[in-house]
């Protein structure tokens, strides 16, 4: 008896090495035969187990699926190579990520986000291999998009997709009720009342989840001063959180939703609530990014709604006009420090960049934009939503960059987002928003 | 003597077992949380030591955390006030509904066997403002005045969690109720009505007495229940809007595990345990006065 709980407890106690993948060490080393002086006869290739971790848990569909294509035919193409994926939602991958760092075990290859409150803890701790920029240089890579990945001067990580938050909404609905879709914050508003006086939800956002409220607010804020860098400088501590224009974005916010702007119960909606409301014609307009793209192509909602999906840039306003787009690089892959195939990985991460394949296939399935230029694979059969969607980006003026959320710590990005959600709910008045902000920036500066 | 000796040391092995198990799964982690709550520790790298720090911080700035503490307070008081006296009226009811009454007991248990996360999503989905069931019903019965942001107003809530709540642990509460009744003798009923007690002083003053046992049971469950309540905050409102909804345990998990706080998420744990403790003390006292009257 005592034998058995010692044995539980054994187990119990070395079960964390487990996990989901599985757990065979990193290589079935076949020892290669020295070449012998003066033949030319290649040695046989070392078998090499890849292990790789990817936040796309669905591997049939969008981006997972052109990831899992690349990764299949990539074994075919070197089958020396074995690439074990593992993949998991963004949620429990990015606790797993914390596990696999404190055990020094992180996997070969593994997605990362550019953004601070991700990266910076893996930056800050050597856990990432620095990247030969030779290797990504003529893969046609968009200015700037390596920022997020980089520190001092190297790069860590390369880029898999820009993202940036557009204004979706339905032709049809907006016909019905005899109106336009708005280029200005001041028609937005119109819209909005009109909309409420039919009683019909305006704009379908994802409250709960949080994270789109920031970048609204960076959008709100931008609409007002002109420009993106206000935020960037309340972050850096150049300006505080409680300065007057802050102050003023967050009164714009909180009459914004007083007016109803968005949906009713908007802050106990998750993503896929929100999405549905919008694909089910209950609410006019969805603030989402572009990698909705195929929302002109789920076969779950009407044919009605998949033909008048549309998007427009967030409207202009006196100082800023609407080709400022928020936008930023946020998906991308790592190399770990602790992997024992660094050349190999980097061999593949070059394989799965080259424009034919990451950039067209991700496009072909409507799964995103690449952070590589893309305009040489347009078909030319792109749903109307594609070709807005690019058209916004390639028109874009000016870029926000990494969200103000995404900008620090990871507790920086919780007080930010329920600080928003407590000012959209009436619990904090904009100078309490302000002071909130101005509060958790202080702790990360 | 020889007999007595052999069997301490039997008792002792067999009491062994069960103690190194308690002690490794439940005292050994907390003394760990007790240790990194006293780090600021974040997840990945280093972390230095800064003793009480985060449990002061914890009992004197925190205001969610006193939230979510008088939020389950409040789940409990509801549970015991308002669900177990509806489960003990429907437990006699069911004793007396005769041919009706092995259907009605599955009907009554069914929401407990539903999976929390049906549940959850199942009452989001009624209390949405404009396709929930609850708005629309109210509308049509000519109450459109009373609709409401059941999940979203900050100030009703906290109810509308609690009622989803108190129905799934319903049939738990019904069924423990319903046991102890079976176990009160037929003749004490007959023996009531031959001197002559009618239906309400029977039941009042004779059976639910007589229930306090099972009472005692059923309150020290909803209790620990009501306390560890996550799942269901976590997937209807995430302790919004606003954190009027925020329960310790969803609290716990979005300091640890969405703010990477770790160290701070074990001292609220730890603060956590020791209210349990506390309010098990006075559970006890208080329901053993209650046992001990009868």
């Amino acid at each position: 008896m005592l034998l058995l709980v010692c044995t539980m407890l054994f187990l119990a106690a070395c079960s964390n090495n487990g996990g989901t993948s599985t757990n065979s060490g990193d290589k079935n080393a076949n020892s290669t035969p020295s070449p012998a002086e003066g033949t030319t006869k290649d040695p046989e290739p070392e078998q090499i187990t890849l292990k790789f971790f990817t936040a796309l848990a669905d591997r049939a569909n969008g981006l997972g699926k052109v990831e899992q294509d690349i990764i299949d035919q990539y074994m075919v193409d070197y089958p020396n190579v074995k690439i074990e994926v593992e993949a998991l939602q963004d949620e429990p991958y990015k606790a797993k990520v914390k596990v696999y760092s404190s055990t020094n075990d992180l996997p070969d290859i593994m997605q990362v986000w550019g953004q601070p409150s991700f990266i910076q803890p893996l930056l800050d701790n050597n856990l990432l291999v620095s990247l030969d920029e030779a290797n990504f240089k003529d893969l046609d890579f968009v200015e700037g998009s390596f920022d997020g990945f980089a520190k001092e001067g190297k790069i860590y990580g390369v880029p898999r997709g820009a993202d940036y938050l557009v204004l979706y909404y339905n032709k049809k609905m907006f016909a019905d009720n005899g109106l336009t879709a708005p280029t200005t914050t001041e028609e937005l508003n119109n819209v909005i009342a009109t909309f409420r006086g039919k009683n019909i939800n305006p704009i379908a956002i994802n409250g709960m989840d949080g994270w789109t409220l920031p970048i609204w607010f960076d959008y709100v804020l931008q609409r007002q001063t002109g420009t993106f860098d206000t935020m960037d400088m309340g972050l850096r501590g150049e300006k505080a959180f409680t300065d007057e224009e802050f102050v003023k974005g967050a009164k714009a916010m909180l009459e914004f939703a007083e007016a109803k702007g968005f949906a009713d119960g908007y802050l106990t909606a998750d993503y896929g609530a929100a999405r549905n409301l919008f694909g089910q014609e209950q609410s006019a307009m969805y603030l989402m990014g572009n990698w909705e793209a195929s929302l002109a192509t789920d076969e779950n909602f009407s044919e009605d709604f998949r033909n008048n999906v549309a998007a427009v840039p967030y409207p202009a306003s006196d100082v800023a006009p609407s080709s400022n787009l928020a936008s930023w690089y946020g998906g991308g892959y790592s190399i770990a420090e602790n992997s024992k195939h660094k050349e190999e990985a980097a061999k593949f991460l070059n394989y799965m960049f080259q424009p034919d394949r990451w950039a067209k296939m991700i496009w072909e399935a409507d799964a995103g934009t690449p952070a590589q230029k893309f305009e040489q694979f347009l078909t030319g059969n792109e749903t109307e939503l594609q070709k807005e969607l690019v058209n916004i980006f390639n028109t874009a003026t000016s870029s926000s960059g990494t969200p103000i959320h995404d900008s620090a710590t990871d507790e920086f990005k919780q007080t930010v987002m329920d600080a928003h959600q407590s000012l959209l709910v009436g619990k904090l008045t904009p100078e309490q928003f302000a002071q909130a902000l101005e509060d958790a920036a202080n702790k990360t500066r | 003597m020889h007999q007595v000796l052999s069997n301490k040391r039997t008792i002792f092995l067999l009491v062994v077992p069960g103690f190194l198990f308690f002690l490794v799964m439940v005292c050994v982690p907390i003394a760990m949380s007790v240790y990194y709550g006293m780090t600021d520790w974040r997840g990945i790298g280093d972390y230095q030591m800064v003793g009480f720090d985060n449990f002061v911080n914890i009992l004197t700035q925190d205001k969610v955390f006193w939230r979510s503490l008088w939020n389950a307070v409040l789940l409990v008081i509801a549970t015991v006030v308002l669900q177990h006296p509806i489960a003990i009226l429907f437990a006699i009811l069911l004793t007396h509904m005769g041919k009706w009454e092995k259907l009605f007991r599955v009907l009554f248990f069914i929401p407990a066997v539903i999976s929390i996360v049906v549940t959850s999503k199942l009452w989001s989905a009624i209390y949405h403002p404009n396709f929930g069931l609850l708005n629309k019903v109210l509308e049509s019965i000519g109450l459109a005045t009373w609709k409401q942001e059941w999940l979203g107003n900050p100030d009703i809530a906290i109810w509308s969690l609690i009622l989803t709540i108190m129905w799934q642990g319903f049939g738990y509460a019904l069924l423990l109720y319903y046991a102890g009744l079976q176990g009160i003798p037929e003749d004490l009923y007959e023996a009531a009505k031959l001197d002559g007690a009618n239906h309400v002083q029977l039941y009042m003053k004779i059976i639910i007495p007589l229930l306090a046992p099972m009472m005692r049971v059923a309150i020290i469950l909803a209790v620990i229940t009501c306390l560890k309540q996550m799942e269901t905050v976590f997937l209807m409102t995430n302790g919004g809007p606003g954190e009027s909804t925020q329960f310790l345990g969803n609290y716990v998990y979005k300091a640890a595990f969405s703010s990477s706080l770790y160290g701070y998420g074990n001292a609220i744990s730890v603060l956590f345990v020791i209210f349990c403790l506390i309010l098990t003390v006075i559970l006890n006292k208080f329901l053993k006065k209650d046992v001990g009257e009868f």
